[in-house]
């Protein structure tokens, strides 16, 4: 490693790029890319760790109702101050948990943190095309981040209208207290990670369409890269919605315009406003909150593809059908948001077209699943701990799918909407399968980030806690559903429809997400110990084929030393036949090592492998 | 390599195990619906079930390929992948058979949705409801058989329920704070909100309808049963969400017609 | 920091592969591409791609919010007359693009009479705002506020928004105003005003929809 730094600060100096020397240019207002992804990587990891925690709170409440946790009074003195949750606090929770995982963990960590890091290193660029951009979007995430935390903590408590903030409730202070000033502090904090995200994803899609080094063409981008542009268009098409929304309910709620509002009785009192619709508000929610989960799923596919290919030790099945259903998956996910609202009042007609849309977004989505399938035939398969994830995310994602072919079918939906069956798809399709992507991908990179390796074992019994416990959280989920259970209530115990039986079934969810939550501590552990103390990685622990794992490990600023390196194949040449390794990175010219990447027959029907073509070049 | 053996053997069986617990249960409706009450309710658990059963067949075939693939294709010292990068029958037939299974199910969704949203029978009874943080309120028409207007703005103190001062419709019009209905009728509801969004949750009936403020929505179905039926809120409408419970009981015209006239009518006279 | 280096970069990889001769890489919005890089790339540089992204972007808010008026307003026709200083706001903004034309245009031919074009723009850009601070207080004279209705309440968000991005486009016109100070050299020159009279072209655009969006629903 030190050679390198000498090496890579010769190489600065030679060609009259200023390394930053001091802390604060090196380490805080960082315009290299592999600074910024860690510290996207980081402020998330710490975000998604208050979300979690809060879910733990709520979940107590849930299995065991007016429990009593004396030490809670110091975390959350307004809402618990006797050591029991109360409703406004565990309304407050709900919200902030959705908000935080969404936006400020799932969508901050796949974007800001992968994106930065993988990008410029798998296409071959030395850093993102525009890297003061990309500074200034770290910060204003930072920004958005420390807005939603002080809004904790304001008298009025956080916001607490839900993740999505239907106005009129998170419009009037007086409907819910929570929409004091803890909704305008959500609504600032939400508009500044529009502003962080769209900063952020203009540098992920011009680096990856403009600056892949020689060779590198559209169709040898790993699929992370894919993933991670395509989920970067979605965000930069989607986002400024949601952003229009938040001024025009910033009016409603402080200049009297009736944008959402119309004309109210609330709590006896008339609010006089004239005609406005919220479903105006949910229509611009939706259109960016369904491209948003979107978001949030496919770099987390493009991760677990890369990484299946690898533990496989074969080429990804298939990869032009999976770029292409990436591309369809994005174009189809913004004719379908109003999927959500089947039973809000909209027009069946136009429910009618969204069922439409919804079912045929799952054509493309269950040919990626056969592809993860047909990438496994057939393999030598390797059990690290990524591959461990990967796997799991083919179950998480089949699983969490499936319960979307009921929810998109709007008859179904009356009875199912906005019940713990909705809680459960949504957290298994989007919230589990993304955060596997993420444990997959922080445990396949953790060694070129830090030069580090993570420990194997302690990885796996994170993984097996998580992928047990989670499974006991969610799937349980379902049969509250089936009970028509509705979200987000604070307690059930006025209700006879529920059998009695649902109580022991929230006692098994709070049990496992409990479970879930200590297996995090082992990975928190995991982290920070292997960063300090772990053993040293080599640069290409996986055996991967990949460009980043061609560059010396952790990566010198600007990436390569010297030259930028050359790409002669695509990157899934692995157990090529012929070749004297089973896997041929990137760079390696097709004179040395045979190539698949073009052959076209389809052997596979017989798994007969022949044809490599070799001959194409000159 | 060992290793490799022992996680490909658990990671199997836990598939296996899992795959087995989920379809055990489901199949043996171990936790299942609320008992059904209504004819809608009927066709929406058919179709759930007809749903169930395509996507069940998927999720199990999934989880027990995957669990094959982890135990037949763990690394083996000395073992060699095949190269195969990919194989475009395959992926037709896959897309072309998932499709298939969409378009019944979307065709039978779709035809279901046009039913349950099309227009009540004339025949039906009609309630309208309003909503507010946190209760309902059941509006019937009085002696003259006809609903009067009701309107927001013309909620006040003496006129809670905001009914026009200028429908004649409205001079003794009934307000409940149950919900009840004869049995043997379809019933049509409308659903009005003084302040925030509600939604109209009959889980026995498998009905729900966001109830919007400054917006009229409506559902309508036929009971098939007698009974006492719960209408828990079903959106998120502020701090009161979880107690905003409801009490439908459907019973015979005649002690409908009992009840009806034991309620004392609210209308413009007072 | 733009000149390409023509020392060949120390390099402790195994094996370098000496490439066959290559042109010199175009400034690709990052200075610090050595010599020998040779980026796969699109036709554009980056600079003008990422900005065709944000107006991409900004094209989406706009469409967000007029379509937001259109549902709300529901076919109701406009209940207020639009002032006529309007279509002075209209004919600036107009004039404006045609002098960032022109600047564009004599910048490409080394003419160093740009700088003035650049001022004209910077002037009928203070002179829309005035215009448009003119218009709203006509409304408001009118007794037309933001919560009047919600034709009025949407005018004065959209024009707000567009003003926003007005002043945005000053900075841009400042920040070539710099670059001619401190005698950038000729190709940051054309980057940064090519960037500029983008963006005001779309601005402008925007502002040309604005009114069309309000003419239509005054019909």
């Amino acid at each position: 490693m030190e050679s390198n730094v000498i090496a890579n600060a010769e190489a600065a100096v030679q060609t009259h790029h200023h390394e930053p020397q001091s802390f604060w240019t090196k380490y805080v207002f960082s315009q290299d890319h592999k600074v910024i992804a860690m510290q996207y990587m980081i402020t998330a990891l710490i975000m998604g760790f208050i979300g979690m925690v809060m879910s733990w709170i709520f979940r107590i409440q849930l299995a065991w109702p007016d429990h009593n946790l004396p030490f809670m009074r110091f975390l959350m003195p307004t809402n618990m101050e006797s050591g029991t949750l109360q409703t406004p606090g565990y309304y407050m929770l709900v919200t902030m948990h959705g908000t935080i995982m969404v936006f400020f963990l799932l969508t901050a960590i796949l974007t800001g943190g992968f994106g930065n890091f993988l990008i410029p290193l798998q296409v071959g660029a030395r850093d993102m095309a525009f890297p003061f951009l990309n500074m200034l979007s770290y910060w204003f995430y930072f920004l958005s981040c420390v807005v939603i935390t002080v809004s904790l903590f304001v008298s009025t408590g956080a916001a607490s209208a839900g993740w999505t903030s239907y106005p009129p409730l998170s419009a009037l202070a007086k409907a819910t207290p929570g929409s004091g000033l803890g909704q305008d502090l959500w609504l600032v904090a939400i508009a500044l990670f529009i502003v962080a995200s769209t900063m952020g994803s203009l540098n992920y899609v011009t680096t990856a369409l403009n600056m892949r080094t020689k060779g590198m063409t559209l169709m040898r981008m790993p699929l992370t890269v894919w993933g991670i542009i395509v989920a970067a268009v979605l965000g930069l098409f989607a986002f400024p919605a949601l952003f229009a929304g938040a001024v025009l309910l910033l009016l409603d709620r402080h200049l009297g315009t009736s944008f959402f509002l119309p004309h109210l009785v609330l709590g006896g009192e008339h609010i006089v406003r004239d005609g406005g619709s919220p479903l105006l508000w949910q229509h611009l929610f939706w259109f960016l909150g369904h491209p948003e989960v979107y978001i949030l799923i496919l770099p987390a596919m493009g991760i677990t593809s890369e990484i299946l290919s690898n533990g496989a030790r074969k080429p990804i099945f298939g990869y032009k059908v999976m770029v292409g259903s990436l591309v369809a998956i994005a174009f189809m996910s913004f004719i379908v948001w109003g999927h959500h609202m089947f039973v809000s009042g909209m027009n069946p007609w136009l429910g009618f077209a969204f069922v439409i849309t919804t079912l045929i977004i799952a054509v493309p989505s269950a040919i990626k699943t056969f592809n993860w399938l047909g990438t496994l035939w057939k393999g030598n398969i390797r059990f690290t701990t990524p591959m461990l994830y990967a796997i799991g995310f083919i179950s998480t994602f089949v699983t969490g799918g499936l319960t979307g072919i009921f929810l998109g079918n709007s008859a179904l939906d009356i009875p199912l909407h906005d019940t713990y069956f909705v809680v459960a798809h949504f957290h298994v399709v989007m919230g589990l399968s993304s955060v596997f992507g993420i444990f997959g991908g922080i445990y396949y990179w953790f060694p070129k980030m830090t030069g580090k390796m993570m420990s194997e074992r302690w990885g796996k019994v994170h993984f097996w806690l998580t992928f047990i416990g989670s499974y006991g959280v969610f799937w349980t989920m379902h049969y509250l559903g089936f009970m028509g259970m509705p979200r987000r209530y604070f307690s059930y115990e006025s209700y006879q429809f529920l059998p009695p039986s649902m109580h022991t079934l929230q006692i098994i969810i709070t049990i496992s997400a409990l479970i879930v939550g200590a297996a995090q501590l082992i990975f928190v552990v995991n982290f920070l110990y292997s960063w300090l103390r772990g053993p040293k990685a080599p640069d290409n622990p996986w055996q991967a084929t990949s460009l980043e794992w061609q560059a010396p490990t952790p990566p010198p600023h600007g990436n390569w030393v010297g030259q930028l390196p050359e790409v002669h194949r695509w990157p899934y040449d692995y157990s090529v036949p012929g070749a004297s390794v089973d896997f041929v990175p990137q760079t390696v010219p097709l004179e040395v090592e045979p190539s698949g990447e073009h052959h076209r027959t389809a052997v596979a029907v017989n798994g007969h492998t022949n044809g490599h073509s070799n001959g194409h070049h000159a | 390599m060992k290793l490799s053996s022992r996680q490909a053997f658990w990671y199997a069986a836990f598939l296996l195990v899992f795959t087995a617990i989920a379809a055990y249960t489901v199949a043996n409706k171990t936790w299942w619906f609320p008992p059904l009450a209504s004819v809608q309710g009927g066709e929406i658990d058919n179709l759930f079930m007809i749903t169930l059963v395509i996507t069940g067949i998927v999720f199990i075939a999934v989880h027990v390929v995957l669990a094959y693939f982890v135990w037949r294709y763990r690394g083996r010292p000395g073992g060699k992948a095949a190269y195969v990068t990919h194989n475009t029958p395959f992926e037709i037939t896959a897309a072309a058979t998932v499709a298939v299974a969409l378009v019944i199910l979307v065709g039978g969704g779709t035809t279901l949705w046009t039913k349950i949203q099309s227009p009540p029978p004339a025949d039906a009874f009609t309630v309208e409801v309003w909503a507010e943080q946190f209760r309902w309120t059941f509006h019937y028409p009085g002696a003259d058989g006809r609903m009067g207007n009701v309107d927001v703005r013309f909620i006040s103190d003496d006129n809670p329920y905001g009914l026009d001062p200028n429908d004649p419709y409205a001079k003794d019009d009934i307000f409940a704070t149950e919900m009840h209905v004869p049995y043997g009728k379809p019933i049509a509801v409308i659903l009005r909100s003084k302040d925030v969004l509600h939604s109209f949750f009959l889980p026995n009936f498998r009905m729900k309808m966001d109830v919007v403020p400054g917006m009229k929505t409506r559902m309508w179905f036929t009971p098939t049963q007698a009974g006492v039926f719960e209408i828990p809120c079903a959106e998120l409408c502020g701090v009161g969400h979880y107690i905003m419970r409801g009490v439908l009981t459907v019973e015979s015209p005649e002690q409908f017609n009992d009840w009806i006239s034991q309620q004392t009518p609210v209308g413009m006279s007072q | 920091m733009d000149t390409p280096t023509d020392t060949a970069m120390v390099t402790t990889l195994e094996k370098s592969r000496p490439r066959s001769v290559v042109p010199p890489p175009p400034d690709r919005g990052n200075s610090w591409w050595g010599s020998d890089d040779d980026p796969q790339s699109l036709a554009v540089p980056s600079w003008q791609f990422g900005m065709w992204l944000g107006l991409g972007t900004l094209t989406v808010l706009f469409a967000a919010l007029s379509s937001a008026y259109i549902v709300r307003v529901g076919g109701e026709p406009l209940s207020f007359a639009l002032p006529s200083t309007l279509w002075i706001s209209t004919a600036i903004l107009v004039a404006n693009s045609i002098a960032l034309i022109q600047a564009r245009r004599l910048l490409a031919r080394k003419e160093q009479s740009f700088v003035r074009w650049l001022a004209v723009s910077f002037v009928f850009a203070l002179g829309f705002l005035v215009s448009q601070v003119i218009t709203w207080s006509i409304l408001a004279s009118q007794g037309v506020f933001m919560t009047a209705n919600p034709h009025s309440s949407f005018f004065y968000v959209l024009t707000a928004v567009h003003g926003l991005h007005v002043v945005g486009g000053l900075g841009a016109l400042l920040r070539c105003g710099v670059h001619v100070r401190r005698r950038s050299r000729w190709p940051q020159l054309v980057r940064a005003v090519g960037m500029t009279a983008t963006y005001w072209h779309f601005v402008d655009a925007v502002w040309l929809w604005i009114v069309f969006l309000f003419l239509w629903t005054s019909l």
